[in-house]
């Protein structure tokens, strides 16, 4: 992978819920959420292509996204993906568990 | 939980359903993703195009990778792990053709063997009726007190019946005969049906075209002539032509109306044959103008016999329930008219439910047994292969459970290979299956007509329960056993080898046991049987078989009714008395070991008029003890004023049963007196002894009395046995009336006045050999009536036919046999490559250390003898049990044959030999050197 000696990695799990995240503000394509987390992460976060289409394909199975055929910015035919109903709900309670897992490692950390 | 499960189910069905789709949105995307990343690339400033389009792919990534990874979230992965496995099954067996074909081979033989037994068993057994809910109808018999069961009641019981019972919601009635169809061209001798009027209503049967009966169109006395045709004499006769209904059709001397045409899927009721058409019962006497009065018997007579009655049961009622009821019905008709009280006996309409205890269910499941034995016996085998295989196969899995897979993954990956080999055998089985049954029964009932077939839904369902079976039985065991060896061998393959032996044997002599004892089985039993046959055909049957030939006449189609046919035959006999070179001819109804025979009921005087038995009686002229050489061992033999009287001959096997103590010379038997009507039961009077004979079966001698022939106005049909004599035919006479031979006229002239004096014709003077009397004979009755017909047949043609059953049930167990002996021989093999393989160290030091090759091969055998002595023993007890059932059910079988055993066991042995040769051979030649060196 190209860009393995400056990305970090993802704690497993964790890349759903990114997307999941990033598309709760708005409905977007699969370049955009790729740009949109390496822009938000400030660069850490470089998502290939071979872990982000497998995963936003995992939401859609589980109906957690929805995917439309539209024209993108530049007029061009992309693939733009919504968060559902189920996705809310699911991001939510992933968001909660995260943040529980993050405090537990955190006082782990901070204390032994 | 579940619903997300299921909902992401559904989108992954259809994804799977609209998979080009897919894929083209994906790669799609994918391009959009690339193009974007160039166009970005592309802004920050890389100008060359080259430089653009590597760059950009680089930060792409592999897009294949990428493409796959997101197509199989959506493919469940147990569908393509199963294709892989398929796959992978398919590659390694084709890699080991020799196995392939062998296992293929076995389990083919075996499951089309049991395939077709199954669908024959299940239409003689099993099936009912082609008929709307074929389980609620059911058929009434005649119980009669001797156990019998007649098939059938008086028309005149069954409308009481129909009138009177409650339990069943239709009752029809049946009554099959031959008629001649069609103009004097096209004339046709059928079967037809005479049915009552809502026959086809109450059997739900539809029409392919017209109507049914109406009520109106059965009335008695008030005949109408309709008829039904069958959906093959439609097709034949008219083409399929819609038009046929309206036409009329030409039954013996009457012109019928065609009002329907019945579907093709309805056969007719019963085991007779598929009847052509159908009349209605009221309609008959049209149908037999000439035979006016046994027709009216027949539908008015409570003592006439009979119709095929059939009912539907009426909901809620049991087959129980309705015997009852009708049983008292039956009861009270009966006193009614003053008949003797029997009971109908209700039963369902399966072939076989009605035909209890007749032995060809016994031999049927004998066979059943055998072949089933064989499936198994292929099945430990295909499984000992396995077992020998997935040993062989260790160190590949050890490799792959070192590599990860997971031990379900490897036992399924086993599995499928044999489920790919059960699968494939199945499926060739139940092409077998399509055209074997049709043999079977015709060897296995002979007589018995079994309309459909052809393999159903419940023979897919057995094969596939078989296939499974199969699979499981040679295909889990020995993956569980290969993989529980885990990976350790992989890393230290001399205890893997050792381990190997101490887990694998106790299964592989189990197979190995099993194998044996049902090969054992088998060819005791195929020899036994083969044995049998050879003991019969060669026995003396009691009669004179090879010079004798048999001459049936074969009346025209039209013109021979009763009356016609009973002058015919007194013409015929009286001109056959005339004839010196055809005089020694006898005349008789059936010769002996004919398809058909006459059973009476007779009694002694002085026993209850219930207690009556079924003999056999042969109607015979005089000659008949000459021609086939049954001597007189008592009293005197028929003379040519005996005809039409009083006396009988008996064999000496009713003379011991009948009269045990007593010289039955003198004593009567009473006959039931026939269903003629008003004839009294008539006292015969026994005047001799014959020698017993085979002339009723070739397995034991029944009790059989001999009356002479009817008188002259009783139809009768002769058949005519003729002899070759020796020389100058002492018997015959003097010379024949060969210038009279072409001359009726002048033959009958000279009937009453013996032989015709020599004319010094140009015809042999008397008829020696076989051809000239049949040519005379030919001749007599052309001239007697050119219209009637004479066929001659060997003697010995009856004896092969009544043999043919036999002979092909002994060929059937002998070609069993044969796949089990090959299949042992395979197992044996098996065992033994096994055996040298596993323990090819061993016996590599053991050689250094200077064990000479005997000791070696010694070594090899010791180590199966146990499993090979137990199986044997076993297999011997087996064939002993199952060979006392054989007795009694196929001719000449005994039990305690010792050359039976001692063939089976020596093939056996010889085949088991020959199997270790080259396992011993490869032992060996091992090279000591090469086998330490593996340690």
């Amino acid at each position: 992978m190209a860009s393995h000696d400056q990305a970090a990695e993802l704690l497993p799990g964790t890349l759903d819920m990114l997307i999941l995240r990033v598309l709760a503000r708005e409905t977007m394509h699969g370049y955009g959420i790729a740009q949109r987390l390496k822009q938000l992460s400030k660069d850490v976060l470089q998502i290939g292509e071979s872990s982000l289409y497998p995963a936003l394909q995992r939401l859609l199975l589980n109906g957690f996204v929805e995917a439309e055929w539209r024209p993108s910015e530049n007029n061009r035919r992309a693939r733009y993906y919504t968060l559902t109903r189920a996705g809310r709900k699911h991001l939510a309670a992933e968001q909660q568990e995260f943040d529980r897992l993050i405090a537990a490692i955190h006082r782990v950390l901070e204390t032994a | 939980m579940k619903e997300p499960a299921m909902k992401a189910f559904w989108r992954r069905l259809r994804a799977r359903i609209r998979h080009r789709h897919f894929a083209a949105d994906l790669d799609e995307e994918l391009a959009f993703h690339r193009d974007m990343k160039k166009d970005a690339l592309a802004r920050a400033g890389v100008d060359n195009a080259d430089d653009l389009a590597t760059r950009s792919a680089h930060e792409m990534g592999n897009t294949t990778l990428a493409r796959e990874a997101a197509r199989g979230v959506w493919i469940a992965p147990w569908i393509d792990s199963v294709r892989q496995d398929l796959v992978y099954a398919a590659r390694s067996l084709r890699r080991q053709p020799a196995f392939t074909v062998a296992t293929l081979a076995a389990l083919i033989v075996a499951i089309g063997l049991n395939t077709s037994l199954f669908t024959a068993y299940y239409a003689l057994a099993l099936r009912p009726w082609a008929v709307a809910d074929p389980w609620r109808v059911v058929m009434l018999f005649d119980l009669r007190a001797n156990g019998f069961l007649n098939d059938g009641l008086s028309l005149a019981e069954y409308r009481y019946l129909r009138d009177h019972a409650h339990a069943l919601s239709g009752l029809i009635a049946k009554h099959q005969r031959e008629v001649v169809i069609g103009d004097d061209e096209a004339a046709q001798r059928v079967s037809v049906a005479f049915v009552n009027s809502n026959y086809f209503d109450v059997l739900g049967v539809r029409t392919a075209v017209g109507r049914t009966f109406l009520a109106d169109e059965d009335r008695l006395g008030a005949p109408l002539a309709v008829c039904v045709i069958g959906y093959g004499l439609w097709q034949g006769r008219f083409g399929g032509d819609p038009g046929a209904v309206g036409r009329t059709l030409r039954v013996n001397d009457t012109t019928f109306t065609i009002v329907g045409v019945i579907a093709s899927d309805f056969k007719g009721t019963g085991d007779r044959g598929e009847p052509l058409l159908w009349i209605p019962l009221a309609a008959m006497p049209l149908a037999f103008t000439s035979d006016p009065t046994s027709v009216r018997d027949l539908l008015e007579k409570p003592s006439a016999c009979c119709a095929s009655i059939a009912g539907r049961l009426a909901l809620g009622v049991t087959r129980e329930q309705a015997q009852l009821e009708l049983d008292q019905l039956s009861r009270l008709f009966r006193q009614s008219v003053g008949q003797k009280v029997t009971h109908p006996a209700v039963l369902p309409t399966r072939i076989l439910a009605q035909n209890k205890g007749n032995g060809a269910m016994v031999v049927f499941a004998l066979m059943f047994t055998c072949t089933t034995l064989v499936l198994l016996l292929a099945c430990a085998n295909v499984g000992n292969l396995c077992v020998a295989r997935a040993l062989a196969r260790q160190h590949e899995i050890a490799v792959r459970l070192s590599l990860g897979a997971s031990r379900p993954r490897v036992i399924r990956q086993l599995l499928t290979e044999s489920l790919l080999l059960a699968v494939t055998a199945g499926t060739i089985g139940i092409g077998i299956a399509f055209f074997l049954p049709n043999l079977l029964t015709e060897a296995a009932f002979p007589g018995v007509r079994v309309p459909d077939l052809s393999p159903d839904w419940m023979l897919l369902a057995f094969t596939c329960g078989l296939c499974a079976l199969a699979c499981l039985l040679f295909g889990l065991a020995p993956a569980i056993r290969g993989t529980r060896l885990g990976t350790i061998p992989l890393a230290d393959s001399s205890t893997g080898s050792t381990r190997a032996i101490g887990t694998g044997f106790a299964l592989r002599g189990l197979l190995l046991a099993t194998q044996l004892a049902i090969s054992l089985i088998l060819l005791v039993g195929a020899t036994l049987l083969a044995r049998g046959v050879q003991r019969v055909a060669t026995q003396d049957p009691g009669f004179a078989i090879d010079d004798v030939a048999v001459a049936s006449l074969e009346l025209p189609a039209r013109g021979f009714d009763r009356p016609r046919t009973a002058a015919f035959a007194h013409e015929f006999t009286t001109a056959l008395r005339a004839r010196a070179d055809l005089r020694s001819a006898a005349l008789t109804m059936f010769e002996p070991l004919a398809s058909g025979r006459v059973l009476t009921s007779i009694r002694l005087p002085g026993e209850a008029e219930n207690r009556t038995r079924t003999i056999e009686q042969h109607l015979v002229s005089p000659e008949y003890f000459d021609v086939l050489e049954i001597p007189l061992v008592a009293g005197r033999g028929f003379t040519p004023g005996d005809v039409g009287g009083g006396v009988a001959l008996v064999n000496q096997t009713m003379a011991r049963e009948l009269w045990p103590n007593d010289n039955p010379i003198g004593r009567t038997i009473i006959g039931a007196g026939g269903r003629r009507p008003g004839a009294a039961p008539s006292a015969t009077e026994i005047i001799g002894v014959v020698r017993d004979a085979y002339t009723s079966g070739l397995d034991r001698v029944e009790p059989v009395f001999y009356k002479p022939l009817p008188p002259p106005d009783v139809p009768f049909q002769p058949r005519i046995l003729l002899k070759q004599r020796p020389s100058a035919a002492g018997a015959a006479g003097p010379a024949g009336a060969a210038g009279s031979a072409r001359s009726a006229g002048a033959t009958r002239a000279t009937g009453a006045t013996g032989p015709a004096a020599p004319t010094g014709a140009a015809e042999p003077a008397v008829a020696t050999d076989l051809a000239g009397a049949a040519t005379a004979l030919r001749a007599l009755v052309h001239s007697l009536d050119p219209r009637v017909g004479v066929k001659v047949e060997p003697l010995r043609a009856n004896f092969d036919r009544w043999l043919t059953a036999s002979r092909v049930g002994a060929a059937i167990a002998g070609a069993v046999a044969l796949l089990a002996l090959v299949l042992a021989a395979i197992g044996v093999f098996g065992v033994f490559a096994f055996v040298v393989q596993a323990r090819t160290q061993e016996i590599g030091l053991r050689m250094a250390l200077g064990a000479r090759p005997h000791q070696v091969v010694a070594l090899v055998m010791r180590s199966t003898a146990w499993a090979t002595l137990g199986g044997l023993g076993v297999g011997a007890i087996g064939a002993f049990a199952g060979s006392r059932f054989l007795v009694g059910q196929l001719y000449g079988v005994s039990p305690s044959d010792p050359a039976a055993y001692i063939t089976a066991s020596a093939l056996l042995a010889i085949a088991a030999a020959a199997a270790t040769f080259l396992p011993a051979r490869r032992a060996t030649r091992i090279d000591p050197i090469a086998a330490l060196r593996r340690e």
